[in-house]
């Protein structure tokens, strides 16, 4: 997917957060076009998370954030949620004791006071075509759910709210190579949809199959912007992550 | 599957059948702990509400079942009000007090939140004890006038059994179906995970607050109901000793179940009724009794049915294949 008009989708600037006297995450700008898949690599530490959750307003912060050109800085995170952005945090925040219907209904929780029931009925079953893994396991305790499970109910919990924007926290963290090949394949079929994605990761080279750009984070600063088709090679992406090419 | 149920059901049905025959069996003094029992079924409701389903922590409810128990009380004995309106009114006092102390302080988290409520217990329990003008400190309220609707009133124990544990029933029933709603399913998300939970839409102060109100008004109903029965209240009622015995009746039942509540409540009524028979050693006794529920069945009583009998959401397990 390509960016589709001038104006982003999101656009942070000078977004900054920090826990306590440390500066987690320096002024960083960035923006993601209607459509577009854009990963955020770097090493742990690198404040990866902490720009979703700056973002998410999860976490104090400072700078601008604006959803198709309108502010949402003074916004709080559950209000961001009925704007359409969805976020899966690290851990993919399931709930456990609750079965994948109700997990999935939960997802829809942003929506209800603006559609109808059936509609959001209608948008459970595209999740369950789209994951039939969802649909065989509808009345399974979440909790029970394999690792990568999880990761595809977080997915469609996330994808419940209809978003326009989608924030992901290191999805494959904890999953088998063949279980994290999996999800990113759903992911490649969401952002065939037309959905944006912001995808936080530190396996590069799953990332970038996908993105059509990517940033790399380190020390809490983006050091570098990378065209995936132009990585060649792991001693290339080695000098984007050391911030010799910008 | 279908026999877990089934044996749930009958498990249900027979309790029911239990406690509406026991007045016949049990004699006036077991009936009186029953009503008692059922008075903290109501308050216990909604304790579950905030602490099981919404997973915070409160040692501070003794305060709104205080709230209940003075508002009813001095508004029927100082300014001669019907008792279901003094009733009403307690539920209102207790539900803006629990709105006035919930706002700042949920925004603390566990053991914070534990020390704030229990702090603005035992204020309440001060205030009870010092503002004589108003509560009589420690001389109590007595001649508190009998639940009743217009020239109706309850007079006997039995009147009390029955009207009581009508009301715990509803209680019991109103959390049960709020836990299924968009509400109570937003509740156990704050329960689960926080952050996830407002990623999803969810307002998690605004629910947190609204489980905590909702939570004070089954207390306040607690209250007035104890001050109706009793006919007197002083602080002691609502003081240390109902905040201990709240926390363990909840964790014995099983807290965050439909069922624990009432289990709860009825359970740790009895128990020390029963032991009377080893006199001098029954505090001792007592403790034995709890530190082996808490042993053989750690999540509560209701957890105990549900381990015994197959798991609805039980994942099958797939045969292994032939040797070959």
């Amino acid at each position: 997917m390509t960016p589709a008009s001038a104006t982003p989708l999101l656009a942070i600037e000078a977004l900054s957060a920090r826990y306590g006297h440390v500066e987690a995450l320096k002024p960083t700008t960035l923006s993601i076009a209607e459509g577009e898949f854009v990963a955020v690599l770097g090493p742990n530490g690198a404040g990866k998370s902490t720009l979703l959750k700056a973002i998410m307003r999860l976490i104090p912060s400072r700078g601008s954030i604006a959803l198709r050109g309108r502010s949402i800085s003074d916004r709080r995170s559950d209000e961001l949620a009925v704007q359409g952005i969805a976020f899966v945090p690290e851990g993919r925040g399931i709930l456990g004791p609750m079965t994948v219907r109700e997990n999935l209904d939960l997802g829809a929780y942003a929506r209800w006071r603006r559609r109808a029931r059936c509609e959001i009925e209608r948008s459970r079953d595209s999740i369950f075509t789209l994951f039939p893994v969802l649909s065989e396991r509808q009345k399974q305790v979440a909790g029970s759910l394999s690792g990568g499970e999880q990761q595809i109910l977080a997915l469609g919990r996330a994808m419940m709210a209809a978003p326009t924007l989608l924030l992901l926290d290191e999805p494959s963290l904890g999953l088998a190579p063949r279980m994290a090949a999996e999800v990113f394949q759903a992911l490649e079929k969401l952002n065939l949809t037309g959905l944006s994605i912001l995808l936080v990761e530190q396996k590069a080279p799953l990332a970038l199959k996908l993105a059509t750009r990517a940033h790399v984070l380190r020390g809490g600063r983006l050091v570098s912007t990378i065209d995936p088709r132009a990585v060649t090679s792991r001693e290339e992406l080695a000098r984007y992550y050391l911030g010799l090419v910008h | 599957m279908r026999d877990g149920k089934s044996l749930r059901v009958a498990g249900g049905v027979l309790g029911l059948i239990g406690l509406l025959a026991a007045p016949a069996f049990i004699g006036d003094q077991f009936t009186s702990v029953l009503i008692f029992a059922a008075i903290y079924t109501v308050i216990l409701s909604g304790l579950n509400l905030f602490m099981g389903f919404t997973g915070q922590i409160s040692f501070g409810h003794n305060a709104f079942a205080a709230f209940g128990g003075y508002g009813t009380a001095i508004l029927t004995t100082t300014w001669g009000w019907p008792p279901l309106a003094a009733m009403l009114a307690g539920v209102g006092l207790s539900a803006g007090g629990a709105l006035l102390i919930g706002y700042p302080s949920l925004r603390l988290r566990g053991h914070y939140l534990a020390m704030a409520t229990f702090a603005f217990g035992l204020i309440t329990d001060e205030v009870a004890l010092q503002w004589r003008g108003l509560t009589r400190g420690s001389f109590g309220i007595s001649a508190i006038p009998s639940l009743g609707v217009g020239s109706w009133e309850l007079t006997s124990d039995l009147q009390y059994y029955y009207t009581y544990w009508l009301i715990a029933g509803i209680a019991l029933w109103t959390a049960y179906r709020a836990g299924g709603t968009r509400f109570g399913r937003a509740l156990h998300s704050v329960a689960g995970d926080a952050q996830a939970a407002q990623a999803l839409g969810v307002n998690v102060a605004g629910y947190k607050l609204r489980s905590f109100v909702l939570s004070a008004v089954y207390a306040a109903i607690g209250g007035s109901m104890f001050a109706h029965y009793v006919t007197f209240i002083s602080p002691e009622v609502f003081g240390l000793y109902m905040v201990v015995t709240l926390v363990t009746m909840l964790f014995v039942g099983g807290i965050g179940t439909t069922l624990g509540p009432v289990l709860g409540a009825v359970t740790m009524s009895l128990v020390p009724e029963l032991l009377r028979v080893v006199s001098d050693a029954r505090e001792i006794a007592y403790g034995v009794v709890l530190l082996l529920i808490l042993l053989f069945a750690p999540r509560g009583l209701q957890a105990l049915a549900t381990i015994s009998l197959p798991s609805r959401k039980a994942r099958p397990i797939p045969a292994p294949p032939p040797a070959a």
